[in-house]
């Protein structure tokens, strides 16, 4: 934030100018389209809409916040059981993660968490890839060097993770960011088994939501509806909220890519 | 202001020899010492030992008499600079050098204060606002070098801080980093794998080979009477020539040529298989049939002065069949030979050293 400001601060007044102009030019055409797409898709759409960003919002970054720490422990520090970790980490990777929605359904029960916005928000926060994704990158000699270096500047364990490891993290959190985001974002199946009861409708992500456009006997028969497409809502309106589906994705990954691609690292070696 | 002081200090690695073997030394007060030996010597696992980063399992290190086994990094007060420099690459040059002092808590003004007098210092205040990765290989070097210095630590640590820069910049830093390092008088470490630069920079020089001292003394008693013949060989660019060669009644015998010996040097020898050690420049080029004979191999001109690469006829190692490896000797570039040609060398009696076959311990006249 701080960066970007400053870089505001730099710009000349022809780059203020221009900027200003080509914003006011994307408002002018942008809200209509917006305008005409919230206004076709009604109130509960955008219901959904906004419960598929909160869900998926807050799945992410509960997943960063633990991936990060996990993964830099994991591949900094030497524990007792380290290696088991690492490896129960890589093989709950491994399992399909629709295999693991009845297991979590009977959890969440456990829990007295169904139909709760925690039901499908915490099986996304808690991550292994992310974990493993950060494992990789904290796991490398350059990064090593660094803490040495902090440690040999007179850093305590936490300074090092605050002033060192936090900013660095940025392509790595990005990146796992993204791609828990896409995850629970187009996920059916999860939030489907978790607000099984038919009263949640209001607590449903947008892609439940789509689903009930199909068919209105939620349950009884969910392949019928396919056929019954034409007798719910028009397929127009059905596509159009596919591609409200899609948008936010793109939009996700438009912000996530700066990061993602970018070299943190640069120039600590020569 | 420290001495730092090794005793009997042991690294063991699982199932290898000790990669640092029972060092015993001492660096003094204000004293540039430079740790030399071929790469996987142990002189960066001594280095940081005493850094802290690598744990020391036998005996102990102490700094001003106090031991620092057990004591983490951050308490040690000892300043490193590393091989790849390590910069923080999130970091400006100016958040860079204040780094350590913000840790330590410092007020604001005053790191200010210490981070441009350090920038001044090294010539780094035009690029106080820029990113590592925006700087030249020279200019991460002096950075690397002034986060060491704006913290006035007790010890300096250097692990080949000159190794990325390319010939000519690594010259002019090296008389750089000396002058600074006597202005500054903090004790330090240096650790190189380049003899030349141990020579110059040195107030001392210690040589380790397999995790073993070989000898610690100041440059020329290095040069001129090494402990060994790993020393003689490795200190000296080029270094001293070994020969095997056996002790006689009128001198050495070397293949077939029999060199003079100084009479305390010759009774002192005894009699048998010794090491015979010839600096090049202790070499000339004779022409009366009284000299070894040998075959110009490879002339290397350097402008000021030539080496001949020679290979010696009849040397003892032809009994083995192996491949010797060639004589070297310096001469005047306007009278060297050219390649193929026959020669003959004249050693100088009086600079010959004498190693024992066995052990490469230096015979010492008495």
């Amino acid at each position: 934030m701080r960066a970007l400001a400053e870089r505001f601060r730099r710009a000349s007044a022809t780059q203020v100018m221009a900027l200003s102009v080509l914003s006011l030019m994307a408002v002018f055409f942008a809200v209509p389209i917006v305008w005409a797409v919230f206004e076709a898709i009604g109130g509960t759409a955008l219901h959904w809409l906004l419960n598929s960003a909160f869900y998926s919002t807050a799945g992410a970054a509960i997943a960063v916040a633990l991936c990060i720490p996990a993964g830099y422990g994991l591949a900094t520090h030497d524990f007792p059981g380290r290696r088991a970790v690492l490896i129960v980490t890589i093989l709950v990777m491994l399992i399909p993660p629709n295999a693991l929605v009845l297991p979590l359904f009977l959890e969440a029960h456990a829990a007295h968490l169904l139909t709760s916005p925690l039901a499908v928000i915490l099986p996304y926060g808690l991550y292994p890839f992310g974990v493993y994704l950060a494992y990789l990158y904290f796991n490398t000699g350059r990064f090593e060097l660094l803490l040495q270096t902090a440690r040999m500047d007179g850093c305590s364990e936490w300074h090092v993770f605050k002033r060192i490891v936090l900013p660095l993290s940025l392509p790595v959190s990005a990146l796992i960011a993204f791609l828990n985001f896409v995850a629970s974002w187009t996920n059916f199946f999860l939030p489907w088994v978790m607000y099984w009861s038919f009263d949640t409708t209001s607590r449903y992500p947008l892609a439940l939501g789509i689903a009930l456009q199909l068919d209105t006997t939620k349950g009884a028969s969910f392949y019928g509806a396919l056929i019954q497409l034409h007798t719910a809502s028009s397929p127009s309106y059905i596509a159009l909220l596919l591609l409200v589906t899609c948008a936010p994705v793109l939009i996700v990954f438009a912000l996530a890519q700066r990061w993602i691609g970018s070299s943190q690292l640069q120039g600590v070696f020569r | 202001m420290a001495t730092v002081t090794f005793r009997a200090a042991s690294r063991i690695y699982p199932k290898v020899p000790k990669a640092v073997n029972q060092l015993d030394l001492e660096i003094r007060d204000g004293e540039l010492l430079v740790l030399v030996g071929p790469s996987g010597c142990g002189k960066t696992t001594t280095l940081r030992m005493l850094a802290g980063l690598e744990p020391v399992d036998e005996g102990d290190i102490l700094v001003d008499d106090q031991s620092v086994v057990g004591v983490p990094s951050q308490r040690r007060d000892i300043a490193m600079v590393f091989q790849n420099y390590s910069l923080y690459p999130h970091m400006t040059v100016a958040q860079n050098l204040g780094f350590a002092l913000e840790i330590a808590k410092l007020s604001k003004s005053a790191i200010k204060d210490r981070v441009i007098e350090t920038a001044r210092t090294l010539g780094l205040e035009e690029c106080l606002d820029r990113k590592p990765a925006q700087l030249s290989g020279g200019q991460c070097q002096r950075v690397a070098m002034g986060r060491a210095i704006v913290r006035q630590p007790r010890v300096f640590l250097m692990d080949e801080p000159l190794s990325n820069l390319d010939a000519k910049l690594r010259v002019a830093t090296r008389s750089q980093i000396a002058a600074l390092q006597r202005r500054l008088d903090v004790t330090t470490l240096y650790v190189t794998h380049d003899q030349v630069e141990a020579m110059t920079m040195g107030d001392r020089v210690a040589v380790l080979k397999d995790g073993v001292l070989q000898q610690v003394d100041v440059p020329s008693v290095l040069y001129d009477t090494p402990a060994n013949a790993f020393v003689a060989s490795f200190i000296g660019s080029p270094g001293m020539n070994l020969l095997d060669g056996i002790i006689g009644p009128d001198g050495v015998t070397v293949g077939s040529t029999t060199v003079q010996l100084p009479r305390e040097l010759r009774e002192t020898a005894g009699t048998g298989r010794v090491t015979v050690g010839v600096r090049p420049e202790a070499v000339t080029l004779a022409g009366d049939g009284a000299g070894v004979p040998a075959t110009v191999n490879i002339v290397e001109e350097l402008g000021p002065e030539a080496y001949i690469y020679a290979r010696l006829e009849h040397t003892a190692a032809d009994r083995s069949g192996e491949e010797t490896p060639d004589f070297v000797v310096r001469v005047d570039p306007k009278s060297a030979p050219p390649s193929g040609r026959r020669i003959e060398l004249h050693i100088q009696q009086e600079s010959v050293q004498l190693f024992d076959a066995d052990t490469g311990a230096r015979i010492v006249p008495e």
